[in-house]
């Protein structure tokens, strides 16, 4: 049936009496229009917001939550969601505010509720379990092997009880996204090993076989290593359990992208239509296999939840009398999914603007033989020292052999462009590590979320600038501005050999501003003694003008600047100065400091 | 004979752990709250405080800060048991010195096995 088109009148009607909050606000982030509702969840006059600015962050396609004024009067929480629109013609944005209070306070209740069932079940089963095991051990007295028997029964259910309450303790909070998993580089194969051992006793009480069919060469996930030891106890306990003969195998295989787990067993086999519920919560078929050790009925949905937290699968094949395989596949290690990992935590622990940096170090060799042994980490430990100060937070990561990961989120406002600061931290503490030798590094960067709302994105236009940024670097253009022609030659040929082609000359401060009219410079390397106008001046011109304010610039003087002294420049963020003419060693790494 | 001081308010809780220990040759003496605890801490001077966590008035952990002021105290040994094995609560017990930190329902086996290691009893006896 189609829907006949609403008149105006109808369209306005919906619009006034909607719960929903809605306005539209222009590109240059003035209200425009806005319903009762909006004006209500605000809780402002429609007039008090007509042609003012919105005041909360505006993004098509990001949710956001704010705090907003409820009907009852009440502070609650507001879903903001932006789309684009045409408003008389402009290019414009439509805001709907819809209270999500409600859900949010009964997200809140499920998880409290949960885990404060958990607690309130635990003490009287601490009670329970204790006073029948006193009985059980004969403390209070003489006890028959028939009472002993059916005491037994009632601890063992006990415990059964507690591991359902710590199962669905855990299940929940995996689903409530709560668990962090602690992911290291970590060798399968050798999990598995390890996980074999701890459980060949019991499957010898049964008389099975437990083996592991493992590649001799490591086979390196990324992974929370007791998580995934979890995942192999329940797949070999299921095993073990419902495999009255025969044995468990277990194999490990892979190639440079995927690793693959499987555990088989000679049990008793899953029938067909059981096997799409088999990782469903409180899944059991058939008989109890094993008394002493009932199951939750959760192992595998947790198992489930877990290989999948870690960007991984799970199966199983199974049929009545032919035993089962499970099988779990997870990433084989990158540095990629270290560097995942960490953006992914900086953007759940906190949906705030951050920059992310990548700076990738060329030349190491020579940081391994003046630094020694640990070097990146020292290197990394620097930068983070320097940075401190600047940042509201930072966090890094660094990738052997020489690549090192920051997260940095800025102090006031949204800065996100690149910066000057971070930049020069950056440099600041890799020269002064490396001072005396070719040191070299490119970097990229990129803003969440501003390059993107997943881990993926912002690493991936991290890495693409970084691809870019040392040629980039190299083409930037550079001034000489003085009027001994063949210094100035030789000065030129030596930015070329270092790798700067792009050097204009101006002979003198009047020429110099003729060049600028066409031409911004990325670097200044200015003579102080000239005619017509003295290098003073040219910087007193310079810092007048908006366009020529920030070009940095390099003094060529008469004297000299030591090694030490330069950092010391550094530190004073001041116009650095070289002697004349120029060595080549400090002239590289002054032009490198400043572009 | 070793004297435990036991500390929770579960009254069920007190009496299973005392008779539990009497039974594995230790003497007790038991606390329904924090304020009690720390007092009977100071006065009974027990080889062994075992100790739930959450708990009236100031809570267990507070507790055991409570009891490393003091000359008296600070050198009991504490043993935390409490319903939430959470890693935080754990690593904040541990920080603050806590000997050892079971999660309830526990296995009394453990619990004494645990008690008498911390003890130095022999674990035959």
């Amino acid at each position: 049936m189609s829907q006949p088109t609403p008149d105006h009148q109808g369209l306005q009607a919906i619009v006034e009496r909607t719960g929903d909050g809605l306005l539209v606000v222009d590109g240059e982030r003035i209200i425009r229009f806005c319903n009762p509702a909006a004006a209500s969840l605000l809780s402002r006059k429609p007039a008090d917001l007509l042609g003012q600015p919105f005041d909360h962050p505006i993004k098509i396609g990001q949710n956001l939550e704010i705090g907003i004024v409820r009907e009852s009067g009440k502070s609650g929480t507001g879903e903001l969601r932006v789309v684009g629109i045409e408003w008389h013609g402009q290019k414009s944005h439509l805001i709907s505010i819809r209270d999500v209070s409600e859900r949010i306070l009964f997200d809140r209740l499920k998880d409290d509720f949960i885990s404060n069932v958990s607690h309130e079940l635990r003490t009287p089963l601490t009670a329970m379990r204790e006073s029948v095991s006193l009985i059980r051990d004969g403390i209070l007295g003489a006890v028959t092997e028939e009472q002993k028997k059916f005491l037994a029964v009632c601890v063992r259910n006990a415990d059964h009880l507690r591991r359902i309450v710590d199962t669905l303790l855990d299940i929940s909070k995996i689903e409530a996204g709560k668990v962090k998993l602690a992911m290291k580089k970590a060798d399968l194969a050798e999990i598995v090993s390890s996980s074999c051992d701890v459980l060949r006793p019991v499957a010898a009480r049964k008389s099975l076989t437990l083996e592991a069919a493992l590649p001799g060469k490591p086979m390196d996930a990324f992974v929370d290593r007791d998580r995934i030891a979890q995942v192999l106890n329940n797949l070999i306990g299921n095993a073990i359990k419902f495999t009255p003969s025969g044995g468990i195998r277990l194999a490990v295989s892979g190639n440079a992208e995927r690793l693959e787990c499987s555990v088989s067993d000679t049990g008793r086999g899953i029938a067909e239509e059981d096997l799409p519920s088999v990782f469903g919560k409180f899944q059991q078929f058939g008989p109890v296999a094993d008394p002493e050790n009932k199951g939750t009925g959760l192992g595998l949905a947790i198992s489930r939840e877990i290989v999948r937290m870690h960007r991984g699968d799970i199966s199983v094949k199974s049929a009545i009398h032919q035993g089962s395989t499970f099988t779990f596949t997870l990433p084989a290690y990158t540095p990629e999914l270290e560097v995942l990992n960490h953006l992914q935590n900086r953007i759940s622990d906190s949906r705030e603007a951050f920059v992310f940096f990548c700076i990738h170090l060329h030349e190491t060799r020579i940081l391994e033989s003046t630094i020694g042994a640990g070097w990146l980490d020292k290197v990394t430990r620097r930068i983070h020292k320097i940075l401190e100060s600047g940042f509201k937070s930072i966090s890094s990561i660094h990738l052997e052999p020489d690549r090192i990961f920051l997260t940095l989120e800025m102090s006031h406002g949204n800065g996100l462009r690149p910066n000057r600061k971070l930049l020069r931290g950056i440099k600041e503490a890799v020269f002064e590590l490396g001072i005396d030798s070719e040191l070299d590094f490119s970097y990229g960067m990129s803003d969440f979320p501003q390059d993107g709302e997943t881990p993926e994105v912002v690493l991936n236009a991290c890495l693409d600038r970084l691809k870019h940024e040392k040629t980039e670097r190299l083409n930037k253009t550079i001034m000489l501005v003085d009027d001994e022609k063949e210094l100035t030659e030789a000065t030129k040929t030596l930015l070329e050999l270092i790798g700067y082609p792009n050097v204009l000359i101006a002979n003198n401060g009047p020429e110099a501003f003729e060049m600028l009219g066409n031409r911004i410079p990325d670097l200044m390397i200015l003579d102080m003694q000239m005619p017509y106008m003295t290098g003073y001046e040219v910087i007193g011109r310079l810092k007048e003008a908006h366009e020529t304010k920030d070009i940095p610039i390099l003094i060529m003087s008469g004297y000299e600047v030591e090694t030490g002294q330069f950092l010391e420049y550094i530190n004073r963020r001041a116009i650095l100065t070289i002697n004349k003419p120029a060595n080549p060693e400090i002239l590289k790494k002054m032009v490198y400091y400043l572009i | 004979m070793p004297k435990v001081l036991i500390a929770d308010d579960d009254p069920d809780i007190l009496a299973t752990l005392e008779m539990r220990l009497k039974a594995s040759q230790i003497q007790v003496v038991t606390a329904p709250d924090c304020n009690q605890a720390i007092k009977l801490a100071y006065a009974e001077q027990p080889d062994l405080i075992l100790m739930d966590i959450k708990m009236p008035t100031i809570g267990g952990i507070a507790a055991l800060d409570n009891m490393k002021m003091y000359a008296r105290t600070k050198n009991i040994p504490v043993i935390f048991i409490t319903a939430f094995p959470g890693h935080e609560v754990r690593e904040k017990a541990m920080e603050l010195g806590a000997a050892d930190f079971i999660a309830k329902p526990f296995d009394s086996e453990d619990l004494v096995a645990r008690i008498k290691k911390v003890l130095k009893m022999d674990t035959e006896g």
